[in-house]
């Protein structure tokens, strides 16, 4: 079942985001984008993650996504249709094609230790019910909230500085 | 409650036994799930379907009794079958597609816009029980789905290669995204009292009744619009504004932008926008009356409730009816709102949200989060009550002086980010 | 138990992601596409840190003593998404300033400082 699910979710990411970059026309690109994000929404879904699912789609496909839409609505140049590609794809697809090669080994090959989280009497389990306040699933939300307030406050507080610094940057930039 | 888990449980069962003698073993339990979840989604959409209707019927009825007339009564006794005739109408007229129209992107426009006001309705809890997804973060997933409406918006108004389709499209993705900000965090302090993004666990912490599933005591125990009259104001000005009904629906002005975002459509493709827009009215006075008139709970306090007895085993099934009752009320509201309340320009409607709404609800959350903080150690719903009334009453006055006070000003006392010119020439450029 | 998925999947994805990102990056025209490549690559690296946080995070951190599933992962992802939102801002910010100073967005065009 899981597997079925990661199979059809992977497919619509990847296709999603080969379609970003091969659209002829900027608009369809940016509908291609949103897909992916849909894509990774779900596949953050499937790894237990569902705060960051839904922050994902909040984010990305609700403000991200409207982002880059107007962008291409208020700079439409209508003679660049044609040839949307520059005259770098060949070395640009070594690099790209080299990065994947290398990334994918890596994670195939590497040997990850991996532990699972064990629940009170030390025995592996895979259930999402396996403490009260845990990090997994359900009740990440309370966990992630007390991690923003205290071991990760700093991180916090400068995210919130360099929003406000970026809302600024970008009205300022934009105006006349 | 108990009758409809074990009505849910028996359902499981019996599709279980169904499957598993068709699929081979290891499917089975794939398909339970995929099957219970088409017939959860099923039965949403028969029921909020024939509210749909009903909703358009009841839509021109109260408009046309605001308006000193009869509204229709041709069509059945009180022309309760209007809704069908429009949908006979609505499926039988001509489907004209513009020759220049990008073909899928204007096609998929009509069509995408109605997933982000049905799948809301996964997390609406109709009852205590009857609730198709119990996400801990539903209240969040309700607000993320809504705000993905933008993008189908977008399609339609590019896909018509029209440029009034288009700057209707881009108007209306501006006025949704500028009011999702007061809409979520007017919800802050419902959540800082609440402490849970569950919908039903936010129901259920509005007392009497505990959610299934609730550790410990009902707390606050009273419907939030009387802890934070302030937010709900503030959540049903911006829900208005999102779901772009009048006096938000400058999108859709027939007197000045034609259609706006689906002047393009016709026949069933624009029966689609009028689907999405009932759907979401429904959607949204479904949440309202979840977050802030206590959902499924009864209009009794806690103490009037005996511990068992035929009345308390009613209160229990009967979440349903308030539920109902609720969400029909704020239907009528906003209606009402269409029928008296004139429209505001683009650049009121800026304004009024930028301006006012947000800085209100971000006060809103700073004296909630100071309140809440400070009444956490008492455990009395009583105490909430009158600390919040005397709380928001303060913080109204302090509005409505503001207000007065700016609009004796001018509003012309805007920030200026730099110095005009002391001689500007006619003609050249427009200033801010 | 083991899950039913490996890991190594979830990270062939993300390098996946990654690539088609960093393609479009390089080869597009358009300064708009490029953002878009880039919006690609950051969810790539995102997915990488939410998968090695599923399957490697130790059940110390962030949790409560001992007990339960640390959440730094999501944090850091969190964070991530929060700053993508604030450049993709900015960036588009300044691709709409150019096209009203040059009509353009044609990263071929942008040439000033060429040479």
């Amino acid at each position: 079942m899981e597997q079925l699910a990661f199979g059809v979710l992977a497919l619509l990411t990847l296709g999603a985001g080969f379609g970003v970059i091969t659209s002829r026309t900027v608009f369809v690109s940016a509908l291609w984008l949103v897909l992916s994000f849909v894509g990774v929404a779900g596949i953050y879904v499937l790894l237990g993650a569902h705060f960051l699912a839904v922050t994902q789609v909040l984010v990305y496909v609700g403000a991200i996504s409207v982002l880059v839409l107007f962008a291409i609505m208020l700079t439409r140049d209508l003679m660049a249709e044609e040839h949307p590609q520059n005259k770098q794809w060949v070395l640009a697809t070594i690099v790209a094609g080299s990065v994947f090669g290398t990334l994918a080994t890596i994670g195939y090959t590497t040997d990850w230790a991996l532990t699972w989280p064990r629940g009170a009497a030390g025995v592996a389990s895979t259930s999402t019910e396996t403490a009260a306040s845990s990090g997994l699933g359900s009740s990440a939300v309370e966990a992630i909230g007390r991690s923003l307030m205290s071991e990760h406050l700093l991180a916090f507080e400068v995210v919130s500085v360099v929003l406000l610094v970026a809302l600024i940057g970008a009205i300022v930039i934009a105006r006349d | 409650m108990s009758m409809l888990l074990q009505e849910s449980s028996a359902m499981r069962e019996r599709l279980m036994h169904l499957l598993a003698g068709v699929l081979p073993e290891a499917w089975v339990g794939t398909g339970v799930v995929i099957g219970m979840s088409l017939l959860k989604a099923t039965a949403i959409v028969l029921v909020i379907q024939i509210g749909m209707l009903y909703a358009t019927w009841l839509e021109r009825k109260l408009i046309g009794r605001m308006q000193d007339r009869l509204g229709p009564n041709r069509i059945g006794k009180f022309g309760l079958l209007v809704p069908f005739a429009d949908m006979i109408k609505i499926l039988t007229k001509e489907d004209i597609t513009p020759r220049d129209a990008h073909s899928w992107v204007y096609n998929l426009g009509a069509i995408l816009i109605l997933p982000p006001a049905l799948v809301g309705f996964a997390v609406v809890a109709f009852s205590s029980t009857l609730i198709a997804a119990d996400l801990s973060v539903g209240l969040l997933f309700f607000f993320a789905i809504a705000s993905t409406a933008v993008i189908p918006i977008f399609m339609a108004g590019w896909g018509s290669r029209n440029k009034f389709a288009l700057i209707g499209a881009m108007r209306a993705v501006a006025q949704i995204v500028s009011y999702e900000i007061p809409q979520v965090l007017s919800l802050v302090g419902v959540l800082l009292l609440a402490g849970t993004l569950s919908m039903n666990q936010l129901v259920g912490s509005q007392g009497p009744l505990p959610a299934p599933g609730a550790e410990g005591a009902v707390l606050p125990g009273v419907w939030y619009i009387f802890l934070q009259p302030i937010a709900f104001v503030i959540f049903l000005l911006a829900t208005t504004a999102e779901i772009e009904r009048t006096p938000f629906d400058l999108p859709e002005a027939e007197s000045e932008i034609i259609a706006g975002y689906h002047t393009e459509y016709s026949g069933i493709k624009f029966g689609m926008f009028y689907l999405a827009l009932y759907f979401a009215t429904i959607a949204a006075a479904a949440v309202t009356a979840m977050i802030f008139l206590g959902g499924w709970q009864p209009p009794v306090p806690a103490f009037l409730i005996p511990e068992s007895g035929p009345i308390t085993d009613f209160m229990y099934n009967s979440g349903w009816l308030w539920m109902t009752i609720k969400t029909v009320f704020l239907v009528m509201v906003f209606m009402w709102f269409r029928g008296t309340l004139p429209r505001l320009r683009a650049d009121q409607m800026m304004a009024f949200c930028w301006k006012i709404l947000v800085p209100l609800s971000l006060a809103n959350l700073l004296v909630t989060g100071l309140l809440a903080n400070l009444l956490a150690p008492l455990a009395s719903p009583m105490a909430y009550l009158g600390a919040f009334v005397v709380a928001n009453a303060i913080l109204l006055g302090i509005t409505l002086w503001a207000v007065r006070r700016w609009r004796e000003r001018g509003s012309s006392g805007d920030f200026v980010f730099e110095v005009q010119p002391a001689a500007a020439p006619s003609g050249v450029g427009g200033g801010d | 138990m083991t899950p039913s998925i490996p890991l190594w999947w979830y990270l062939i994805l993300a390098a996946g992601l990654f690539s088609l990102g960093l393609y479009g990056a390089l080869t597009r025209r358009n300064a708009v596409n490029v953002l878009m490549g880039i919006e690609l690559m950051l969810n790539g690296v995102n997915v990488n840190t939410v998968a090695l946080w599923r399957y490697i995070t130790p059940t110390a951190g962030s949790g409560p003593a001992g007990a339960g599933f640390g959440v730094d992962g999501q944090v850091f992802v969190i964070i991530v998404i929060a700053l993508a939102a604030a450049e993709a801002a900015v960036g588009l910010a300044l691709i709409i300033s150019i096209f009203r100073a040059r009509r353009t967005v044609e990263l071929d065009d942008f040439s000033l400082m060429r040479g």
